[in-house]
């Protein structure tokens, strides 16, 4: 069925987003996470800001969870922002998640993470991640390169290092460096 | 204060304080000369109107009986004269005086936009952006009529009570005194509800505050709200921060209604003390029933300014509420500003020091603590580690965002907490994540960064950060329009733009914070490129992920537990085998062929 036949509401009702330019509200970090369930158990709210590499920094906190952020999430890093935007998304555990260039700004061990918690999401669910990093798109089944609308490349990430076209050329450039300080050093 | 959100009441426990009207008076007396010439009119228009009825008695009781056809066509045109002046003067006031409305509005305006300007990140990251807007926009206006009008008004009104107090006293005394004696009872009521009436005024400032602020960040988050399908949940609470004002306006309302509604009564209730005491308590010798009659009439009058006063004294009730706020914020100290005696910096050759530094943004929580390091001039430094490590922290001390708790930083041995802020942030440049784009052509969102640069500068500039080519790729080249969302440009494209207005502006230190994180890899080779030429003979403070910006860097800081956890070349910590091996080993991937 045609997105376009589908009614907006009902559409997005089954699509889970978090954008890479992430807004939050003034709010308290329990109702940003629950943003899209405000009846959302406290208990959830903590799994998922688990899953996203959220709950040790919100611990951390002064008044944890009932930590007041200020509008558009001053005062928490670009990082920190992201992974709340990520929690917000999963907390509404929808069939479609979309994360777009959502974990640019985080460190590459909290990525690992991150990663490791979106195989483990306990529904069913088809992600949609975006992303410039190799290392964000890796793991993932299907991998599709756009150029100016186009897919120009499509395929699992072996099977695009093995081809040796563009995601190739991508990823040597942004390993460029590793695999021979790792080699020289190891 | 702690942290507001769209919900809470800002609540103002102070009591209340003559100051604020006080200092509206500073506002008011700058507009004194047409203050008075205004009042000067409202007498002469009042007096003129009065001569009417003279006039008419006149026409009434000698030209018409005279029969002089002159004479009366003469009367009725200085009559109409009368009337026409007596209402040309009163709207030359009118005009006056809202002028002088908007002139107070305008400077109290003026002054809270700049003081707005120098407050610090602190004050803006504790309130919803609405809070503040409403204080400048909404709450501005509705004081306006107040303090012009009502001022005037207020002085009218005083000067008719008074006239008609002359009179009345003159007429006699004892009743006149039965008259001022429902005064003291109006006092005393005044008193019993001043509090209640100032709260509820407060209230409904408080609700209309949380109400704009809802608004105003539910439009700016509209697309989070359709994404997350909340509109009705939103607009259930958009209901209840309406109906809440509803209700507080009613309430308010309901004092005020209650002090005319006192006046009339009080009005009343003295005409029948005066029939009373005149008839019964004082002999017919004292007072004749021609002095009662006037006296209750001149009781009417009587009564009349003050019902007037007390509605001007609602409006300035009202006012305080909102003059509060005002104050309130041009009040706000302003936390990161220059030390007295604060001297400019010279040109700065780029040496960064830390001493001792201690940080909080909340008290009691440190986010760095005791971090000292040395940067030489020209020395570009990777800042790495977790995210909320602190590492924008960092940065944004150098630019004094934000002053340090404890320690010292020092710029080329100067203390910047004892050099301005205006020579210290403009031999910084500062680059974000999103790099702003000014609506206009690509040559002047370049020439920005200085804006006496010649055509030539700004092409050199751009060749230099390898931006020409794709500029050229554009029909119109460096005369390309682009708009504020840049949504003709690429990220990176908007990164290259911005690396050449910054190396246009050539600033001794800079600062990358995350600059290059979202950008897409073909573009990311020639930012690489761009970016080492800006570096050149700069001291730079770069924050990012990539390794392929971070291991460029002369010395890479590993920001972690509330100091340096690392530092060292890459070369360096790669061969520590520490926390930063480990960071970006888990960079590295397996190639499965």
């Amino acid at each position: 069925m045609g997105v376009r036949e589908l009614d907006p509401g009902e559409l997005r009702a089954n699509v889970g987003i978090a954008t890479q330019d992430v807004l939050l509200f003034s709010d308290t970090i329990d109702g940003n996470v629950a943003f899209g369930d405000p009846e959302l158990p406290e208990d959830d709210t903590m799994k998922y800001a688990k899953l996203a590499a959220a709950h040790d920094f919100i611990r951390k906190m002064p008044e944890g969870y009932d930590t007041i952020i200020g509008e558009r999430g001053v005062g928490l890093s670009g990082g920190q922002k992201q992974r709340l935007a990520l929690a917000r998304a999963m907390a509404v555990a929808r069939p479609i998640l979309i994360l777009d260039d959502t974990t640019s700004a985080v460190d590459l061990e909290t990525e690992a993470h991150i990663q490791s918690s979106l195989n483990r999401l306990e529904a069913p669910c088809t992600k949609i991640i975006i992303a410039q990093r190799i290392s964000t798109t890796a793991k993932a089944d299907r991998i599709l390169i756009l150029d100016a609308g186009r897919v120009i490349e499509e395929g699992t990430h072996a099977e695009l290092l093995a081809r040796r076209g563009y995601y190739y050329e991508v990823f040597m450039l942004q390993n460029e460096g590793i695999e021979r300080q790792v080699a020289a050093n190891g | 204060m702690a942290r507001n959100k769209f919900d809470i009441d800002e609540n103002l426990e102070s009591p209340f304080d003559i100051r604020h009207f006080k200092r509206a008076l500073v506002y008011i007396k700058r507009q004194k000369r047409p203050m008075i010439v205004a009042l000067a009119l409202s007498v002469l228009s009042a007096g003129i109107g009065l001569t009417a009825p003279l006039i008419m008695q006149h026409i009434v009781d000698v030209t018409i009986p005279a029969k002089t056809v002159g004479a009366l066509v003469g009367w009725s045109a200085l009559m109409l004269a009368t009337i026409v002046i007596s209402v040309a003067l009163a709207a030359v006031r009118g005009r006056i005086m809202t002028s002088v409305g908007q002139d107070i509005i305008f400077e109290i305006r003026s002054d809270l936009f700049k003081h707005l300007q120098a407050l610090s990140f602190k004050y803006y990251d504790d309130r919803p952006q609405g809070k503040i807007l409403i204080r400048v926009v909404n709450y501005v206006n509705s004081i306006s009529d107040v303090l012009s009008n009502g001022i005037i008004n207020f002085i009218l009104e005083i000067l008719n009570l008074v006239f008609i107090a002359v009179f009345m006293f003159a007429v006699d005394v004892k009743l006149s005194l039965v008259t001022l004696a429902g005064l003291p009872v109006f006092a005393l009521f005044l008193l019993l509800i001043k509090n209640k009436q100032r709260r509820s005024w407060q209230a409904v400032s408080n609700k209309n505050s949380n109400l704009n602020a809802y608004t105003q960040e539910s439009i700016s988050g509209v697309g989070v709200t359709q994404i997350f399908t909340r509109e009705n949940r939103n607009e259930a609470i958009f209901t209840r921060l309406a109906s809440n004002y509803r209700q507080e306006w009613m309430r308010a309302i309901h004092f005020n209604a209650m002090i005319p509604f006192t006046v009339d009564n009080l009005a009343t209730l003295v005409t029948t003390l005066i029939y009373m005491v005149g008839l019964l308590a004082l002999s017919p010798q004292d007072v004749t029933f021609g002095v009662i009659l006037a006296m209750s009439s001149y009781a009417a009058r009587f009564w009349q300014p003050i019902l007037n006063l007390s509605n001007l004294y609602n409006g300035f009730v009202n006012a305080v509420a909102y003059l509060e706020r005002i104050f309130e914020t041009l009040d706000e100290p302003v936390t990161v500003k220059d030390a007295p005696g604060a001297k400019p910096l010279p040109p700065l050759q780029g040496r960064v020091t830390f001493d001792n530094v201690t940080f909080g943004y909340d008290t009691g929580s440190n986010v760095l603590e005791n971090l000292s390091f040395d940067v030489r001039p020209g020395e570009s430094i990777a800042l790495v580690g977790p995210t909320g490590a602190g590492k924008t922290t960092v940065v944004n001390l150098i630019s004094r965002f934000y002053d340090v708790t404890g320690g010292r930083i020092l710029v080329d041995g100067h203390d910047i907490a004892q050099s301005t802020l205006q020579s210290l942030r403009s031999q910084m440049g500062i680059m974000l994540q999103d790099s702003f784009i000014f609506s206009g052509t690509i040559l002047d969102n370049i020439r920005y960064g200085r804006l006496d640069a010649t055509e030539e500068e700004v092409i050199a500039a751009a060749k230099t950060v390898r931006a020409d080519a794709f500029i050229r790729e554009f029909e119109n080249g460096y005369m390309t329009e682009v708009n504020e969302r840049g949504s003709k440009l690429s990220q990176g494209q908007r990164q290259l733009i911005s690396f050449a207005r910054t190396l246009l502006a050539d600033p001794r230190i800079l600062i990358l914070d995350e600059a290059t994180s979202s950008i897409d890899a073909k573009t990311e080779r020639l930012l690489q490129q761009g970016l080492n030429e800006l570096l050149k003979g700069r001291t730079s403070f770069i924050i990012a992920h990539r390794l392929s910006t971070v291991r460029n860097c002369d010395r890479i800081m590993y920001i972690a537990d509330k100091g340096i956890a690392e530092v060292g070349s890459h070369d360096e910590l790669i061969a520590k085998r520490g926390l930063y091996y480990k960071l970006y080993t888990a960079q590295k991937m397996e190639m499965v062929v």
